[in-house]
């Protein structure tokens, strides 16, 4: 397991949850890590696996590809704005002192 | 301000419910059956005369001074120990009685040196009053005769000292440690005339058995034992009540003070986590808030390589804030975030992460709970509907059965282990799951009935395995499951508990507890009475802490142990905030009072109030913060009361990720060893120095107030607010009771609290609304919180952090009584008596096989790296188990700790790392480099310089 938030981390993540889940079933364990996904990975995190979905999903437990492809279909619905927004300080009159 | 004094009633309340009526010196009083005469006269403010009774221990009746008479009852009876009656008729002051109190005082002062003038207890001493009190106006036996007035004084505690000539032999120190501490340090050595209390087998104190949790120094009637600040600095002349700064026990303060002069922290007795009681920490080691290595003025560098500045307050937030708009402008609005701590205040914590939510515009704040107790967040919540422990500290009295999973509550909650004791004492039973002997296992009249010393990682197996046992053998609390949870859910968790591979003998296999000893403590938890679970960080800093929580709420659910005093599931929280931070919403997804980010509702409120719209999504945790920052893609964070390089795991990471980023806010009293990596440091105040509140582990919501102005010019809420008006987020507070006037406002479970209500009741806990007016002591009576309490299947999965040729060995980590967490503020304190370094302890057996002995310097290694400390050979830990704490900086235990974490939380894997130990020379090469470079990061230019 390597550092950054690379593929091969976020899958050894994601299998993880998948263990967790998997001894409820197959539906309830689906959608049980896919809840598990979007209540608590950043969509930045959430957009990594998705993309390594898209690109073959190697090394994801079938639980948890079948939760991830949940989470394809509902980012096509949304599609996540790219993050590169200047944040907006509700009061931007900002003077150093 | 003027001084809190606390009336002694001379004996302890009784708990009856039935009131007796009698008359004290012809006035009628109504006291619960059971209560001692001397604490009904007191309770009609008649002080009747007394030396060896005071109310923090049972009566005793060895002085004679407390001498009353009894209409109709022969002699003088001791008002002490003899318990009212109805229509007792008692006379506290008659000529017979008079005379014989001088008589008695007579005796004690011939043996007691009369330099009243010049001894430190002057003032506030109960003999020299008394002796007031009875009239006494000459002795008639002088000091010709055999004395003690030569004896010489134990001095080797650094906090008290203990001088023999001025002790009465009153017995209340020894009862105190028995009673309220129960560690028995104290004995009476010698009889009559020559008797003399003695620390353990006349040994200084600080050899003894001694905790130094200051019981006996409180109960002392005399100068005998007294702190060592009141003899130099001089009795206190004002005070004000305030919560301890260190553990989640939380307990309650007086601060008495000389102006703006700490003399000493006395355990309040009216403190409803306390009552009365402290440790060495809160009640000592209090050092660390005036050492010279307190940084009192804000400094700036450019380059971490770079000397620290010296600047203003206004130059470090206006840098500050124009280095994360530089930051956001270029690498957009999520690449900062902040991390608060749990030693922050409430108020502190809920203005960080509104800074973040509402000026940052991201949710990328999180907290040290993350590195902690975030799995017992989301198991309670799963199971019960809410993050918290199930009961008051008070409840533990009426425990029959006590489970400890996990944690070390002598050295990590000693006054809460105090109470535990007592209930031990009393006889309740006492189950043990931990992978080392902990004190509790066989202490002074207290012993596990079982122990499950269960290899690391394995917890999940052993609990299941309980629950086998409870439901494979008709344990199970029908009524209670069939009422309060749900059916289907219960009658699939049942089945799959019930899997043989569940059954204890196979999980016998695993964890190395025999199979019989886990039925044994599962029949005793299921049927031993009210049955209590307590647990810490043995429980959650796993690959699967937060499944071990929801095994635990199963096994409670099962047996019915929730909703009454007793029972229920209670972490015990590390440190003084912990539950607070997490209640306060510095989770990145989660806004305070436990509401998900995505709920629009609760979003709304803030959003209303705030004037922003709030991002709907998590944020970063502080591995992913990390992780980020490594990619380039994270690049500024502003970090309050936090050491996360010296506190998280795998030391290289943190660094990496801290040395990645361009701007790094450190808000600390110290230069910590995050500060190494920092380019803003903002110093930081101490909890003296500030108002708010604490949350401790029972959801007690607590005062902190401040006694002196901040040494550093700003309170640390102060700080935060200019922070942040420096990025143009307007904080409009000036005190710290409006913020939770805010927080009251916008939290459903908070909505009743406010300073006011503090000041009147001393302490509520949570919920606190218009349902529970004064709080909720025990939780989930009737129903749970989310309606039906959770089954949850708790499959065990095997930790990837696997022994084998390479690494054999499974350390596991902790920590002592006289440390705090990274050890920043008890290492500058006398504290370091107990505990200079951190050890590694190692079974004899292990030892031998790699030629180590006691004390010799060993080299700690793991995948993710190596260190070097002293080995301290013991029998403590289990063949193949090793262990550490980690309060010293130049050890550095978490170097060797990995990335593995908590599948739902990513709270580290701290209790299992594999690794090996081989015999060393002393530091290593890495510890080297890192004492270098820690040395030249902390250096301050020369204020010429600075003025460049
Ligand atoms: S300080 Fe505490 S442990 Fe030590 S002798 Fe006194 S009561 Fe006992
Ligand atoms: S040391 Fe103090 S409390 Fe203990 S016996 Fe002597 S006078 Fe009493
Ligand atoms: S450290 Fe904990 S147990 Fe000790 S005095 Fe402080 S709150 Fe109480
Ligand atoms: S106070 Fe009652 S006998 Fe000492």
């Amino acid at each position: 397991m390597s550092h950054d938030s690379s593929p091969k981390k976020l899958i050894y993540m994601a299998n993880q949850i998948g263990k967790f889940f998997t001894p409820q079933g197959h539906d309830k364990a689906v959608a049980g890590i896919a809840n598990h996904l979007t209540k608590f990975w950043p969509p930045s995190m959430r957009k990594k696996i998705v993309q390594h979905l898209s690109e073959g999903g190697e090394g994801l437990d079938p639980l948890v590809r079948e939760a991830v492809e949940t989470l394809r279909a509902k980012q096509s619905d949304s599609p996540t704005k790219p993050d590169i927004s200047v944040s907006r300080y509700p009061r931007p009159r900002f003077r150093p002192r | 301000m003027s001084m809190i004094t606390e009336i002694d009633y001379g004996t302890p309340a009784s708990r009856s419910d039935k009131t007796v009526t009698l008359s004290i010196d012809g006035m009628e009083v109504h006291v619960p059956e059971g209560t001692s005469i001397m604490r009904a006269a007191m309770e009609v403010g008649t002080k009747i005369p007394k030396l060896c009774a005071t109310d923090m221990i049972e009566a005793f009746g060895s002085c004679r001074l407390c001498l009353v008479e009894v209409a109709g009852r022969a002699g003088t009876p001791a008002s002490c120990t003899t318990p009212v009656a109805p229509g007792m008729v008692v006379h506290t002051q008659t000529e017979r009685l008079k005379a014989l109190r001088k008589g008695v005082m007579e005796l004690y002062i011939s043996d007691h040196p009369l330099d009243c003038l010049t001894c430190a207890a002057n003032g506030n001493c109960e003999l020299q009053t008394k002796a007031g009190n009875v009239g006494l106006r000459d002795v008639r036996y002088g000091y010709a005769g055999a004395n003690h007035l030569a004896d010489k004084k134990d001095e080797s505690n650094p906090y008290f000292s203990y001088d023999p000539a001025k002790c009465i032999v009153c017995n209340r120190c020894i009862r105190a440690c028995e009673e309220v501490q129960g560690t028995f340090a104290l004995t009476i050595d010698g009889r009559g005339f020559g008797s003399r209390v003695s620390a353990g087998q006349m040994e200084p104190f600080l050899e003894s058995e001694c905790v130094s949790c200051g019981a006996c120094v409180q109960a002392c009637p005399t100068a005998t034992l007294i702190e060592k600040s009141v003899i130099d600095i001089g009795q206190a002349e004002h005070s004000a009540v305030t919560t301890c700064g260190y553990c989640g026990v939380g307990c309650s303060f007086r601060a008495e003070m000389r102006g703006e002069e700490l003399v000493r922290m006395v355990p309040y007795k009216d403190g409803k986590a306390n009552h009365g009681h402290s440790c060495v920490k809160g009640r000592f080691a209090w050092g660390y808030a005036t050492h010279r290595d307190r940084i009192l003025k804000p400094m700036i560098r450019a380059k971490v390589s770079n000397p620290w500045r010296e600047v203003s307050w206004g130059e470090a937030f206006a840098y500050a804030a124009t280095e994360l708009k530089r930051i956001q402008a270029t690498d957009g609005k999520n690449s900062v975030g902040a991390i608060t701590s749990s030693r922050c205040t409430n108020e502190e914590t809920y203005l960080i992460q509104k800074l973040v939510r509402a000026g940052f515009g991201n949710n990328n704040v999180d907290t040290c709970a993350r590195v902690c107790h975030s799995p017992t967040g989301y198991g309670l919540k799963t199971a019960f509907g809410t993050s918290a422990g199930t009961q008051d500290f008070d409840s533990v009295d009426k425990s029959d059965v006590i489970m400890i999973v996990g944690a070390n509550p002598t050295d990590g909650h000693p006054v809460f282990a105090s109470r535990m004791k007592k209930r031990l004492r009393e006889g309740a039973k006492l189950i043990i799951l931990d992978p080392r002997r902990i004190d509790l296992v066989r202490m002074p009249h207290v012993e596990a009935d079982y122990q499950l010393p269960l290899q690391p990682g394995t917890n999940v197996a052993v609990l299941t395995a309980l629950a086998h046992v409870i439901v494979t053998e008709g344990l199970v609390h029908e009524v209670f499951v069939r009422e309060r949870c749900d059916p289907a859910e219960f009658q699939e968790w049942a089945e799959f508990v019930s899997a043989e591979r569940n059954s204890p003998e196979a999980v016998e296999k695993v964890s190395g507890v025999p199979a019989d000893t886990i039925r044994n403590a599962a029949r005793l938890y299921a049927t031993g009475g009210n049955a209590a679970i307590y647990y810490g960080l043995g429980v959650t800093e796993h690959s699967q802490g937060s499944t071990t929580v929801l095994a635990l709420a199963n096994l409670a659910l099962a047996t019915g142990n929730l909703g009454r005093k007793g029972v229920g599931i209670n972490p015990l929280r590390g440190q003084n905030n912990v539950q607070g931070a997490c209640d306060m919403g510095s989770f990145p997804h989660e806004l305070a009072g436990y509401r998900h980010i995505s709920d629009d509702n609760a979003r709304s409120i803030y959003e209303q109030l705030w004037g922003v719209t709030l991002d709907k999504e998590p944020g970063l945790r502080i591995p992913n913060m990390l992780d980020a920052a490594v990619e380039g893609t994270f690049k500024g964070i502003y970090i309050e009361g936090e050491d996360i390089l010296q506190s998280d795991p795998d030391t290289h990471h943190v660094a990496a990720g801290l040395g990645a980023m361009e701007c790094v806010i450190v808000q600390d009293l110290f230069l910590n060893e995050t500060a190494n990596y920092a380019h803003i440091f903002l110093p930081g105040s101490t909890f003296l120095e500030k108002d708010g509140t604490f949350t401790n582990a029972e959801r007690r919501i607590g005062r902190v107030r401040k006694v002196m102005s901040p040494k550093n010019g700003y309170a640390d809420w102060e700080i935060t607010v200019k922070l942040s008006e420096a990025l143009g987020v307007r904080m409009n507070y000036n005190h710290p009771s409006e913020i939770m006037d805010e927080i009251a406002a916008t939290t459903p479970t908070f909505a009743g609290v406010s300073f006011a209500k503090l000041d009147e009741l001393g302490s509520v806990q949570w919920p606190c609304n218009e349902k529970a007016p004064e709080g909720t002591p025990v939780m989930h009576i009737g129903s749970f919180a989310s309606g039906k309490g959770k089954f949850v299947l708790t499959e065990y999965v095997p930790t990837d952090e696997r022994t084998g040729a390479r690494y054999p060995l499974l350390l596991t980590t902790g920590r002592i009584l006289s440390h705090y967490n990274v050890g920043a503020q008890t290492r500058r304190t006398a504290n370091v008596v107990w505990h200079e370094e951190d050890r590694l302890e190692i079974h004899p057996h292990d030892a031998e096989n790699r030629g180590i002995r006691d004390g010799d310097w060993v080299k700690l290694a793991s995948r993710a790296g190596e260190t070097t400390l002293r080995a301290l050979v013991t029998d403590r830990v289990a063949p193949g188990v090793v262990y550490t704490t980690f309060h010293h900086p130049s050890t550095q235990a978490n170097v060797v700790t990995t990335e593995f974490a908590d599948w739902a939380t990513s709270c580290p894997e701290f209790k299992v790392t594999a690794v090996q130990i081989s015999r060393s020379n002393g530091p290593t090469e890495w510890q080297e480099r890192y004492r270098e470079q820690a040395e030249q990061s902390r250096r301050i230019a020369e204020t010429t310089e600075a003025a460049e």
